[in-house]
């Protein structure tokens, strides 16, 4: 009898877990399709066309500086960069010299947020891998773990702010490019891609990777280009053509 | 009057003695007054409601705050009504408005090192 009674609780049990799991809605299923990294209909990209980016130009930069109130203490050991200009010479007679913009490659695998202790770094659905500033306790594992150097530790607080609608950061966080997240959450493109396109060279090519028809996608098809450091097999989401 | 009686009542009077600048000087410093409430100065812009009603907002913005912060940074939504910059489309007066009760209540909010609030 007691056999039989401990059977009986034991399905009412499991009646009552499934119909807890599986109630209306089926909330847990659906919270993973729509905001599950896989299923996102967005992807973040760039394209940056070294041809046309002209060496003495930095647009981009000044441009960053201004939209995400990246400081420039002028001393080189406490200047944050997001974005910055690399000049390559080559060693190889008749190969031509090159300046390059590097930036956050928002890798698809980012070694990066696998090391963060705290779990501050984080890809967002869209695929931009972002810093939580909140939680970030500044223990640089991210900028060792980081093969394109990236991103900046915040020795200083600033005091300029020249973009008021977009917060600053306290001293003691790391830092680096998100991709202008907030002016992708207003439909706008970010402001570097804007400032290459404004003066004209128009090297920077920026748009959603998952849809077919969109320009970057074109792009991609028809030129082919590459990631820089391919072989780490991080699937960067910033590639340049020419190199 | 016993011995032990007489014992507890010198005990008492010497305490009472030496307590009684104690209790001078705190009455003084406002040990016994209520610290005056601080005085907000309300926002004159948007249509005169915020986005809960004031006793729910007085008690529990922070927690607003937080659980959006947490919602726009790490899930990428679009919470307009909780974003703390849309605080500003009427709180545009910081030092009247937020910095008095944070002053009166002792806490140090780390919103505006990197936030701007005018």
């Amino acid at each position: 009898m007691t056999d039989m009674d401990r059977r009986g609780f034991v399905k009412a049990g499991l009646a009552v877990l499934a119909g807890s799991a599986l109630g209306p809605g089926v909330t847990l299923f659906q919270a993973f399709a729509e905001d599950g990294r896989e299923s996102s209909k967005t992807r973040w990209g760039m394209v940056i066309d070294t041809n046309k980016c002209s060496e003495k130009c930095t647009e981009c930069v000044s441009a960053c500086r201004t939209e995400n109130n990246v400081p420039l203490f002028g001393e080189p050991k406490y200047d944050g960069h997001w974005i910055r200009k690399a000049a390559v010479t080559p060693d190889v007679e008749g190969a031509k010299s090159m300046s390059l913009p590097l930036l956050c490659n928002h890798c698809e695998h980012p070694p990066c947020q696998h090391v963060c202790p705290t779990a501050a770094t984080f890809t967002r659905h869209d695929g931009i891998v972002m810093i939580d500033k909140h939680r970030c306790i500044g223990c640089r594992y991210c900028m060792i773990a980081c093969p394109y150097k990236a991103r900046t530790f915040v020795f200083k607080s600033t005091e300029e702010w020249p973009n008021k609608d977009v917060p600053k950061r306290s001293k003691g966080v790391v830092e680096k490019c998100h991709f202008c997240a907030h002016r992708l959450d207003k439909g706008q493109i970010p402001a570097c891609v804007e400032a290459c396109t404004k003066s004209g060279d128009g090297a920077m090519i920026f748009g959603n990777l998952k849809d077919p028809q969109s320009d970057i996608s074109k792009y991609i098809r028809e030129n082919a280009p590459r990631g820089l450091r391919e072989d780490f097999g991080l699937k960067p989401k910033v590639l340049y053509k020419g190199v | 009057m016993n011995g032990r009686q007489a014992g507890v009542a010198l005990v008492a009077a010497i305490m009472l003695f030496v307590a009684t600048p104690i209790i001078y000087t705190a009455a003084g410093n406002g040990l016994f007054r209520k610290p005056p409430k601080p005085e907000l100065v309300l926002p004159v812009g948007g249509d005169g409601k915020c986005v809960e009603v004031t006793d729910y907002m007085r008690a529990n913005h922070m927690k607003l705050l937080v659980h959006a912060r947490d919602r726009i940074v790490r899930g990428g939504e679009l919470l307009p009504k909780y974003h703390i910059e849309g605080c500003k489309n009427c709180h545009n007066k910081r030092a009247e408005f937020c910095d008095r009760c944070h002053s009166y209540a002792g806490v140090k909010p780390e919103c505006f090192e990197c936030h701007y609030l005018p």
